[in-house]
């Protein structure tokens, strides 16, 4: 990262934990305490040295499920915007987030600090359930599905990420359409992969 | 047997018409990979184009150690070398090369995008899908090249207005791995 490029971006992987176990996460055997406050600052320190010369910072809290550390969220966010002021560059949010967590804490700093939620739901709730379920085997599409609404509804900039499974790549139309009918009008597709096996290779 | 990367190619097909369908009534559905400034679309919109991991953007774990992109944070326990440094020692110089270099790597670098006609616009695919799939860096799948592929084919359809002199082509693999 230097001067040549106007636009960084980082991602803070928040913790490794995560509420969910979805059937093909690439990431749920990943072990670990969640970030310390000292090392996400050394990672703001460093992140903004490097940019320096760009004019505007991106950075995404990720995991893991970035929301069960949300106190160290809203220390980051602060600290970042302190340290971006500092080096003369715009600094925008982006969250990655399982949707089941929410208070209306939550809501009203995402959209005080103008934090795009990305949401995690694979459509309608047949298909979201047959992967995306609790440490309990429940599915989890009433409550995420809920979440996205309550977020849009209270004027949060929301996307929702759809992951396909290959036993699910006949149905992202069915998907799609269901989250714009929904409400949803940013979706991003992407599919499984390290943990599945797409055939006809 | 149904060949799942066609497949997939095939609804991201449907869902280009669906767009097309809602786009036209003045509403705005946006629907990635068949983003409005997709960087798959040929020349016209290949600014963004490729891989950012190490040249725009980096990863921190929990632990303070530094990857190029939260997905290769989750391979690098299985290839270390992913891991660029950590908040306190900094970065290690090459392993940033190594994977700048394998992220932006052209075409004669990347033999099983050889003969691909979507070369020109896929940068050899995502490096974490690269390399979990095939445990290589720049040799991508077959479900993604089939899905990769069909976006400029298909794109125009979602943004009709956007793209007046597009020119759907067919695509022909080069070679890629089997996952």
């Amino acid at each position: 990262m230097s001067a040549l490029h106007e636009h960084v971006s980082c991602e803070l992987l928040l913790t490794n934990s995560c509420n969910m176990r979805c059937g093909y996460c690439i990431a749920r055997n990943l072990p670990g305490p969640p970030m310390t406050r000292e090392i996400g600052r050394k990672a703001l320190d460093m992140f903004v040295f490097l940019a320096q010369g760009a004019k505007s910072l991106e950075i995404t809290f990720t995991g893991g499920e970035p929301l069960l550390e949300f106190s160290l969220l809203e220390e980051l966010t602060g600290y970042a915007h302190e340290r971006a002021h500092e080096a003369g560059m715009e600094v925008s949010f982006v969250l990655k987030t399982n949707g089941t967590i929410l208070t209306q804490a939550i809501v009203d700093y995402m959209r005080g600090h103008c934090i795009k939620v990305v949401v995690s739901i694979d459509g309608t709730p047949a298909a979201h359930d047959k992967y995306r379920r609790t440490a309990g085997g429940r599915g989890t599409h009433k409550v995420v599905s809920g979440n996205l609404l309550e977020f849009m509804h209270d004027g949060v900039s929301c996307v929702a990420s759809v992951t396909v499974h290959p036993r699910l790549s006949r149905m992202v139309l069915e998907n799609v359409r269901y989250l714009y009918e929904l409400g949803v009008v940013n979706i991003d597709v992407g599919p499984a992969y390290g943990t599945v096996t797409w055939n006809g290779n | 047997m149904v060949i799942d990367g066609h497949a997939l190619a095939q609804s991201l097909e449907d869902v280009a018409l669906y767009m097309g369908k809602v786009n036209g009534t003045g509403a705005r559905l946006e629907v990635g990979p068949l983003y409005h400034e997709s960087e798959h679309v040929g020349e016209m919109l290949s600014a963004r184009w490729g891989c950012h991991a190490a040249s725009t953007n980096l990863a921190f774990l929990p632990t303070g150690q530094i990857t190029g992109c939260s997905a290769l944070a989750m391979l690098a326990s299985t290839f270390p070398e992913l891991i660029l440094g950590d908040v306190s020692g900094g970065l290690n110089d090459e392993a940033v090369a190594h994977l700048v270099h394998v992220a932006q790597a052209g075409g004669e670098d990347r033999p099983a995008c050889q003969g691909c006609q979507a070369a020109a616009n896929c940068a050899g695919g995502c490096l974490a899908i690269n390399y979990s799939t095939c445990g290589v860096p720049l040799t991508p799948p077959d479900f993604y090249c089939q899905t990769i592929s069909m976006i400029p084919r298909v794109w125009h359809r979602a943004w009709p207005e956007r793209m007046p002199t597009a020119t759907a082509h067919e695509t022909a693999y080069g070679e890629v791995c089997t996952d």
